[in-house]
């Protein structure tokens, strides 16, 4: 009787000390998960010329919190000033709202104005930078692609962003 | 109770707690082996594209106004292609007015090394002889002679043509020169020249 009763004791201390160590230690980490694999690739156009064309930006390991860059420059290679538009027509269902896509024009004053902020959602549709280039004008541009804290179903995910500008002429 | 069999005692529990302690990790982990999925997800399909524009952003390359016999104007357009799938370009015009029988056309094909519509910056010709008309030309004639559908239109590059591919850029140099010829008083005409892209 004594020893069934030291059995249980010991079996609730054990019980006892496994809830203890599995609450302080937390969730076993996930080991050999990847992050995001995002490519942002950019082209010239009849309007646009882009270099480098081809791959401006790329991350192959991204994971929450954390953000990649790349830098591309932008020719006018049209008669008026235009305004630049961009799209990125891409289905990333997993990232749609996961990812957000940044475009800073590098500035002439070396102060970096951010003129999109965007989610691949809602770059399915043209959206109007605020960069303008007159005739010949060129411009430095910095893309950023970062995942946000919290971001989910990012793991293991790789995808390829086109970028398309258009130019939209602005002048009279 | 002796102190031995005290001792004894606690050894005993210390075996049960670690064991159970052993016991419930285990079975946390080795639980999980037990459980089994299997999913195919990421399906993906998309459509290639076929897109082609110029830096023309509807202006226009050529324009002769109250011209004289000889007058002439020149521009060039900056065309490329933007589509995921090689495609075959050709070269058509829709002309329309009395004056097109008397405005002789050149196209040459070539590159340009700071292209700004339609100021031909640095254009350089192809150095292919395409139709025998010089290095680069495409088209030598009046304007009512360009091909004026896709059905009859010139194959880019007239000799040789091959599937353009994306990012592929091409100048064509427009030349245009009025005829000395009586009968060209007080004619007009508009000319809007096409590049299409199709992909076999």
């Amino acid at each position: 009787m004594l020893r069934v009763r030291w059995f249980a004791m010991g079996a609730v201390l054990g019980t006892g000390l496994t809830a203890v160590y599995v609450t302080v230690a937390g969730p076993v980490p996930v080991r050999g998960s990847a992050g995001a694999q995002v490519r942002v690739l950019a082209g010239p156009t009849g309007a646009l010329d882009v270099l480098p064309a081809g791959v401006a930006l790329s991350a192959n390991d991204l994971r929450p919190g954390e953000a990649a860059s790349g830098s591309l420059s932008v020719r006018n290679q049209t008669a008026r000033t235009v305004a630049l538009d961009v799209t990125a027509p891409v289905d990333a269902s997993e990232l749609d709202h996961g990812i957000v896509l940044t475009i800073e024009d590098d500035g002439e004053d070396g102060h970096d104005v951010a003129p999109l902020r965007e989610t691949l959602r809602g770059l399915q549709e043209a959206r109007r930078t605020g960069l303008v280039l007159a005739p010949g004008e060129i411009k430095s541009l910095t893309v950023i692609t970062r995942l946000p804290e919290g971001a989910q179903d990012y793991q293991g995910v790789a995808i390829d962003v086109p970028l398309r500008l258009e130019a939209v002429p602005v002048d009279a | 109770m002796t102190r031995e069999l005290a001792r004894h005692r606690l050894r005993q529990l210390a075996v049960v707690v670690v064991a159970t302690a052993f016991l419930a990790v285990t079975a946390g982990f080795t639980g999980a082996s037990f459980s089994s999925s299997s999913s195919s997800s990421g399906n993906r399909f998309a459509a290639g594209t076929v897109r082609l524009t110029d830096n023309d952003v509807d202006g226009a390359a050529l324009v002769l106004a109250d011209a004289q016999p000889g007058a002439t104007d020149t521009g060039c357009v900056l065309v490329t292609y933007e589509g995921s799938l090689p495609s075959t370009v050709s070269l058509y015009a829709t002309v329309t007015g009395g004056l097109a029988p008397y405005l002789t056309l050149t196209v040459t094909r070539g590159t340009e090394s700071a292209p700004a519509f339609d100021t031909c910056g640095g254009f350089t010709a192809d150095t292919t002889d395409y139709i025998g008309a010089g290095p680069g030309v495409v088209y030598s004639g009046t304007l009512d002679g360009y091909p004026a559908s896709y059905a009859s239109a010139l194959a880019d590059p007239p000799t040789g043509a091959a599937a353009w591919t994306q990012g592929e850029s091409h100048s064509y140099r427009l030349a245009v020169t009025l005829a000395n010829d009586t009968a060209a008083q007080g004619q007009s005409a508009t000319a809007t020249f096409h590049w299409e892209a199709r992909n076999a």
